[in-house]
């Protein structure tokens, strides 16, 4: 009994120890600049150069990020590089943003990049603009500037991207224009549920498959079956 | 009686602290109204000077601030102070404010400058900490230079770089290649 006692003892500090390592890594960030770089502890500003190829890196709970340029600022614990960024997070799965320019909140979870920004969200989705907003905590994201969601065999262009994109409710407003292999859509607005793999049509929507045209007041799209759907006043076609 | 006894004992126990206390206060006091007058030996060798286990007094950046050194020995030649075994403070009005310790070092006398090697360490009040195999201060231009295997630590911050150059109390610093910096959140 004493020893069962005294095992599980032993066993529950491992944990412990092992637990505040993990932790303590969490909240240590850790940056490496071939090309050196300033600081300024009055501002706590600090900035990090690369060296030619070999960019500034950034590690971070579980998220690392390159750039060719960065700034750190301590007190507000804000990080803002340019020039090649590359954000990588490695859990629960490992999701890849690449943009010109970043500025990430450390404390608030929360992204803004800019420019030629790509995010490769999982192994079947992505999202690329101009600009993007993910607010990771929320669970919110906002893209600009010609978006665009590319999904299994999906390509679907837009005006404004907005969602959560973890719990995968996305609306793209329009003009919408969405098309793969066999179906071309166009709609005003487009509600696009990854986990029932749907499309929710709005605003004018319009489902040109083959031949085949299909106007209606609202469409659902089961992306899965390949049926479409329709509510409200539903117009067919063929198309010659 | 015995609780008599007790009280008296701690009594006694308490002026004897106040009493070590008030000398070392003392002591401090009188280190810092007048430097202390080298008191190393003297050999002659060569045309060199060497002196022994001694204190120096050098010049800070503005006229109320100076180095207090303690060396093992100083060898003197062609204007240049070959030191071994440096420890010693950086007053500022009457007060220590940087602390400094190093096996060797150089002390050109007609710049000032100083140049310290081995396991370098300065150090400021509020405890930042620089150390370095190789540490330069210029007083004209109140720069400090650090080479190889240099860290610099201040509160949750370590920075390890191959070149720094920074000031006395470290708080701006420009590195060189290969720098890595790791705060604590």
């Amino acid at each position: 009994m004493k020893n069962i006692f005294r095992m599980s003892l032993f066993l529950i500090m491992i944990c412990i120890i092992c637990g505040a390592g993990i932790i303590w890594a969490e909240e240590q960030i850790e940056l490496i600049a071939p090309g050196g770089g300033e600081m300024d502890l009055k501002q706590d500003l600090m900035k990090y150069y690369s060296s030619g190829s070999n960019k500034v890196q950034v590690l971070w709970g579980n998220s690392t990020m390159e750039a060719g340029y960065l700034e750190y600022y301590r007190d507000q614990d804000i990080l803002k590089g340019k020039d090649g960024i590359k954000m990588t997070q490695k859990k629960p799965v490992t999701r890849v943003l690449k943009c010109v320019e970043i500025t990430v909140d450390l404390k608030k979870d929360f992204f803004a990049a800019n420019k030629e920004v790509f995010l490769n969200y999982d192994e079947n989705t992505s999202f690329s603009g101009n600009s993007l907003e993910w607010d990771r905590k929320n669970d919110q994201i906002k893209i600009l500037g010609k978006p665009e969601i590319v999904y299994k065999d999906w390509k679907i262009l837009g005006e404004r991207i907005e969602g959560q994109v973890t719990k995968g409710v996305i609306t793209i407003f329009g003009p919408v224009h969405a098309f793969n292999g066999d179906s071309n859509v166009r709609c005003g607005k487009m509600i696009f549920e990854r986990a029932q793999d749907l499309f929710t049509l709005q605003d004018n929507p319009v489902v040109v498959r083959g031949k085949n045209e299909m106007i209606a007041t609202e469409i659902y799209y089961d992306l899965k079956t390949k049926k479409v759907t329709a509510s409200g006043e539903v117009k067919t076609r063929t198309i010659e | 009686m015995s609780n008599k006894k007790f009280w008296l004992n701690i009594f006694f126990i308490l002026i004897s602290v106040a009493g070590v206390v008030a000398f070392l206060i003392s002591i401090r006091q009188a280190a810092d109204t007048k430097p202390v007058p080298s008191t190393g030996k003297k050999e002659r060798q060569d045309d060199s000077d060497q002196l022994v286990g001694m204190k120096l007094k050098i010049p800070g950046s503005d006229k109320n601030s100076y180095w207090d050194l303690n060396v093992a020995s100083l060898d003197s030649l062609d204007n240049i102070g070959h030191m071994k075994g440096i420890k010693g403070q950086y007053y500022s009005n009457k007060k220590p404010v940087y602390h400094l310790s190093a096996q060797s070092g150089l002390i050109f006398w007609k710049t000032k400058i100083l140049k310290l090697k081995g396991k370098v360490s300065l150090s400021t009040n509020d405890n930042r900490l620089l150390t370095a195999e190789v540490i330069a201060w210029d007083p004209n231009t109140n720069k400090v230079t650090a080479k190889n295997n240099v860290i610099l630590k201040t509160a949750k911050l370590t920075v390890r770089s191959t070149a720094i150059i920074t000031n006395l109390s470290m708080n701006q610093a420009t590195f060189s290649q290969n720098t890595t910096a790791l705060y604590e959140r």
